[in-house]
């Protein structure tokens, strides 16, 4: 296993006087893999987030940083911090200087990289959360939403290896929050470890491949989300509730005597599950490049009847922002969906998600769902 | 436009003289004594909706109604609108004013002079409601955002308004905790107090609300029961929303056919019992036991024979009585509907409910029975009976 | 929008912005300097159009009502203190105005006069020009100018974070008392009182906190010490220093020349039926 990062033993407590807030926490980060943190309020995810980035130095425990004990140095600490990026939940808590462009910049000025590089990550950054413009915008006149996109903005210009987000999508309208998922399926995607600490339940089971669980100091439970779930008490003592998805799986096919496995993360799946069609809809599946989105989308709608149509992707959906679309948020998942229930449909997609759009194809053949599809290059 | 308790007549409001019109005529009615949602993305104007709509602010142009009356932004007035009134800001920081927790739920009580022992009395009720009663004497410093927002949900229920606005309620809460402020806005209504949420949580809102208001661009472009809203994919993108998922997933079996699309189920178990078509089997027996606050637990189970049954509980007196009995029921979070699933697999089951909320928790078998998709029979049971 | 973040709105989008900050703080600081040493009239006029004219520059000629309000209130204080000057002139000067107020004497005398007038011109000049600077040079700016001339890192970036934090402190503060409000906070004076107090310690714990988070964050992303700046605006160039000593030199021979020019009491005499 590639750990980037491995604790040991990790105790921590702001005040000796007080009971450590990390209480013998051990636990592996996978390079690569989409990881979700878990926990009620107050089981140290915060702290436990510091720990990484080496601002909390453990009283007991070691802390690797591939493979090797992180230096509580300025050098050491510069090495790590230089690959692990964090967005807070509020982004007023990282958020420094005035203008728009320059707390975008603050991480990279702050690592001694030359202007050039400084600028065009800063301009990368911001096209990536789609705050182009607003460069010069004083920070003090964007609202929470913008904020937060800003924050976002100055950790991806950090190309971190560690991405870690302290509830992403809090505060986010629900659009704004598929935009930010899609954000961490693109850095994941690009081979960055994303780490994502969050309370919605559904989200986390939708895209996290390895679930850890927080309670009291330690990791109560890692593995898939799957297993996790299907133990009642323990997600009880730990201050979750089942994502609604498990549970109505879990009624369903009591209901119906099923298995409970193979477990639907997604619309599409749970279809494919319980409610499938005897026919496939045609499903056309075409992965496009800024340049060739919208001569692409012109020329496979123009014949199409009542065939769905969805974007997954911001790029190209900046493209076509201004066409109707039926699932312009939703795509990936609602396009699956008709296709299982015997509607043709057409998803157009930045063609960077390509190994996660073959996922999903993957996971719909494990309902024993025979899927009629094709990708159109 | 029906006449609501709070209404907005063709508001008009912005934060600055150049600055853009958050609220551009906004026509808007709370209808009273229902549970509303408000629905719509960031910068739609929810917050400042619930400023105006409660005085904070005036607006530029139009007028706002309360209990029929035009707002009239006199002192007095507006002291005795805010009586009624009460809004729980989204950030539990924003309304923290006192070092200690019971001094902070006091806060609101006080102002309204009452006498001393009616505060204190409303403070130990409050605090009890949200389950920090032990932490009376805590300095409030010390306490997470999660424990921040009950005891600032304490501060507003001491002052017993009839009318009661949330600002994203459950935002930043763990689930279990999302769970009890949903609770918590149930028994309210049930005791007649209109309660209005903001919220981007379409689910939550979607299984909790009777109506939804849909604000987009400062305007309010949907007023009414959340269906109709929910099935037309342009409003809703529109809006900068996304459709809940027990919609979708009852819109996406409906269109193969599997089922009806009407009745629209509400909850995860009346989805699941729609669509899996098991109208002919065995179901439990559902107990509903009316508990209010002084009643022993264990001794009515005895003596109603329903003890070794599975349990739930709902409702504030319920918690409060098994805080005092320490009994355990098995199932402490969505008593109602763990309980309904237990009947629909075969099983008896019991829930202890707060004697105002039977109502809501019957809704899901009243739903299954009514539709016939099954046949639960519901027996309640009085203890002082 | 708070006062607060109108001004910041101003500096930024004023056409100054990218002036040096050290040289406009240079010019504004010498022309003031030698409006108060030379005795000409004259002078601080001029000082005042030139200070008239930068901030007419600097806002686009749109200038806001805050300004307004800050150089009305600017004026209204002068006249007051100037008009108090000039009723208390030596009482061995011959008097222009004699006269006796409750129990005070009022003596304005030519030398009075005079005097008063060329302390109000100044002062208005000088707030003219201090405004010109203000309007035209955001905090952070300022505080790199300071840095630049090794200014100790500890002052300058504590400028800059006072700055920041201003803003966000101030908006707690402000939802804080709406809050209060809602909570019937403002139902008598005592009670308002009271949520005026718990608003402010409310505004002093979330700082605290803050604080505290914000050390991690800025550890986090590298802090070294000092804010850089993305866009630094132009250092002073040797032509500052060189129209800076030209328009100082210039003024002050002005003042030289004109001394005695403008004797605003022998001018205003006719209206007042003096002389």
């Amino acid at each position: 296993m590639d750990n980037i990062f491995e604790l040991h033993d990790v105790t921590f407590a702001y005040n000796p006087r007080f009971p450590p807030i990390l209480n013998g926490f051990s636990m592996n980060i996978e390079r690569g893999v989409r990881t979700a943190i878990l926990g009620c309020n107050g089981a140290g995810k915060t702290t436990f987030f510091n720990t990484l980035t080496g601002v909390n130095k453990p009283q007991a425990g070691e802390v690797l940083y591939n493979g090797e004990q992180i230096e509580y140095t300025k050098a050491g600490l510069m090495k790590v911090r230089e690959d692990v990026a964090v967005v807070l939940q509020n982004p007023d808590e990282q958020i420094f200087c005035s203008l728009v462009e320059e707390d975008v910049a603050f991480g990279p000025l702050n690592i001694g990289l030359d202007r050039e590089e400084v600028e065009r990550r800063v301009d990368r950054a911001l096209k990536d959360v789609r705050m182009v413009g607003f460069n010069r915008r004083p920070l003090q006149q964007l609202s929470g939403g913008q904020r937060k996109r800003v924050a976002i903005a100055g950790a991806l210009a950090m190309q971190p290896k560690l991405m870690i987000m302290d509830e992403p999508t809090a505060g986010l309208d629900p659009q704004a929050a598929v935009e930010v998922m899609e954000l961490a399926e693109k850095m994941a995607l690009k081979g960055v470890t994303v780490l994502i600490s969050t309370h919605d339940i559904d989200l986390a089971y939708k895209w996290a491949d390895r679930s850890n669980v927080l309670l009291n100091g330690k990791i109560d439970f890692v593995g898939s989300s799957d297993d996790f779930y299907v133990n009642a008490e323990n997600v009880y003592e730990c201050g979750l509730l089942a994502p609604s998805i498990f549970n109505t799986n879990k009624e369903v096919s009591a209901i119906k005597k099923m298995d409970m496995a193979p477990f639907p993360h997604n619309m599409a799946e749970f279809v494919a599950k319980f409610g499938a069609s005897k026919r496939s809809g045609k499903l056309c599946l075409v992965p496009t490049t800024v340049e060739d989105c919208v001569a692409k989308f012109e020329e496979m709608t123009k014949d199409v009847k009542d065939a769905a149509v969805g974007i997954y992707g911001s790029e190209v959906r900046f493209e076509l922002l201004d066409r109707d679309i039926e699932f312009m948020f939703e795509g990936l998942e609602s396009c699956f969906t008709q296709a299982v229930k015997g509607r043709d449909a057409i998803l157009f997609y930045d063609e960077i998600y390509a190994p996660t759009i073959q996922k999903q194809i993957d996971r719909i053949k494990e309902f024993g769902f025979d899927l009629d599809y094709e990708v159109v290059a | 436009m029906t006449d609501g308790i709070l209404k907005a007549d063709k508001v008009v409001y912005s934060y600055s003289r150049k600055g853009p019109k958050v609220l551009n005529e906004m026509c808007i009615d709370i209808p009273k004594g229902k549970k509303t949602a408000l629905l719509g993305c960031n910068g739609a104007g929810k917050s400042t909706l619930f400023s105006v709509l409660n005085a904070l602010y005036k607006p530029n142009d139009g007028v706002v109604y309360y209990d029929g009356k035009s707002l009239t932004y006199k002192h007095k007035d507006i002291i005795k609108m805010r009586t009624d009134v009460s809004i729980l800001f989204q950030n539990p920081n924003d309304m923290m004013f006192k070092p200690y927790v019971w001094q902070d739920v006091a806060f609101g009580p006080e102002n309204l002079k009452l006498p001393k022992e009616e505060v204190q009395k409303r403070v130990d009720e409050a605090l009890f409601t949200v389950g920090m009663e032990k932490y009376r004497e805590s300095p409030i410093m010390k306490l997470s955002y999660g424990q921040r927002k009950r005891v600032t949900l304490a501060g507003v229920l001491a002052m017993e308004p009839s009318v009661l606005i949330m600002d994203e309620p459950t935002a930043g809460l763990d689930p279990q905790m999302a769970y009890e402020v949903m609770e918590i806005a149930e028994q309210l209504n049930s005791k007649g107090v209109t309660v209005v949420m903001s919220s981007h949580d379409t689910d939550l809102t979607y299984s909790w609300a009777d109506e939804i208001r849909v604000l987009d661009g400062g305007k309010c472009m949907y007023a009414g029961a959340p269906e109709p809203f929910y099935s037309d994919h342009r409003m809703v993108q529109k809006a900068g929303l996304m459709r809940p998922s027990v919609f979708m997933m009852n819109k996406a079996l409906s269109d193969l056919g599997r089922c009806d699309l009407e009745p629209f189920p509400k909850t995860q178990t009346q989805l699941a019992v729609k669509i899996s078509d098991c109208a002919d089997r065995e179901f439990g027996k559902l107990y509903i036991v009316k508990v209010d606050r002084d009643v022993d637990i264990e001794p009515v189970l005895e003596s109603n024979s329903l003890k070794g049954k599975s349990t739930g509980v709902y409702g504030i007196s319920t918690r409060i009585s098994l805080n005092r009995t320490g009994f355990v029921p098995d199932f402490y979070y969505n008593g109602p509907e763990n309980c309904t699933m237990k009947c629909l697999d075969g099983h008896d089951a019991v829930l202890l409910c707060d004697p105002s909320m039977v109502a809501t928790a019957r809704s899901s078998v009243d739903f299954i029975n009514s539709n016939g998709y099954g046949n639960i029979t519901v027996q309640e049971i009085d203890p002082k009976a | 929008m708070s006062e607060q973040m109108e001004m910041d709105e101003l500096a930024y989008s004023s056409r100054m912005v990218n002036w040096s900050p050290l040289g406009k703080l240079l010019f504004v600081l010498v022309l003031l300097i030698i409006g108060l040493v030379t005795k000409s009239l004259v002078v601080p006029l001029v000082t005042f159009t030139i200070g008239i004219i930068l901030m007419a520059y600097s806002t686009n000629m749109k200038i806001p009502l805050i300004l307004a309000l800050a150089i009305g209130e600017a004026i209204i204080i002068m006249i007051i203190g100037s008009g108090m000057i000039s009723i208390m002139g030596s009482a061995d000067e011959p008097a222009l105005w004699d006269a006796k107020f409750l129990w005070f004497t009022i003596h304005m005398t030519e030398v009075s006069f005079n005097n008063a007038w060329q302390i109000f011109v100044r002062a208005i000049a000088g707030v003219t020009l201090m405004l010109a600077f203000a309007s035209s040079t955001p905090i952070p700016h300022l505080a790199h100018a300071f840095r630049s001339i090794h200014c100790p890192v500890e002052i300058t970036e504590l400028i800059v974070l006072i700055y920041r934090y201003a803003f966000l402190l101030l908006e707690r503060f402000l939802t804080m008392l709406d809050a209060a409000q809602c909570r019937l906070g403002y139902n008598g004076s005592m009670t308002a009182m009271r949520s005026y107090a718990g608003a402010m310690a409310g505004t002093f714990i979330f700082s605290m906190e803050l604080a505290e988070k914000s050390e991690a964050a800025l550890a986090c992303r590298n802090y070294q010490g000092y804010f850089p700046i993305y866009h630094p605006p132009k250092s002073m160039s040797i032509w500052w220093i060189i129209i800076t000593v030209a328009f100082g030199v210039g003024l002050y021979f002005l003042g030289e020349y004109t001394e005695g020019w403008i004797n605003m009491a022998k001018l205003m005499g006719p209206w007042f039926g003096w002389y």
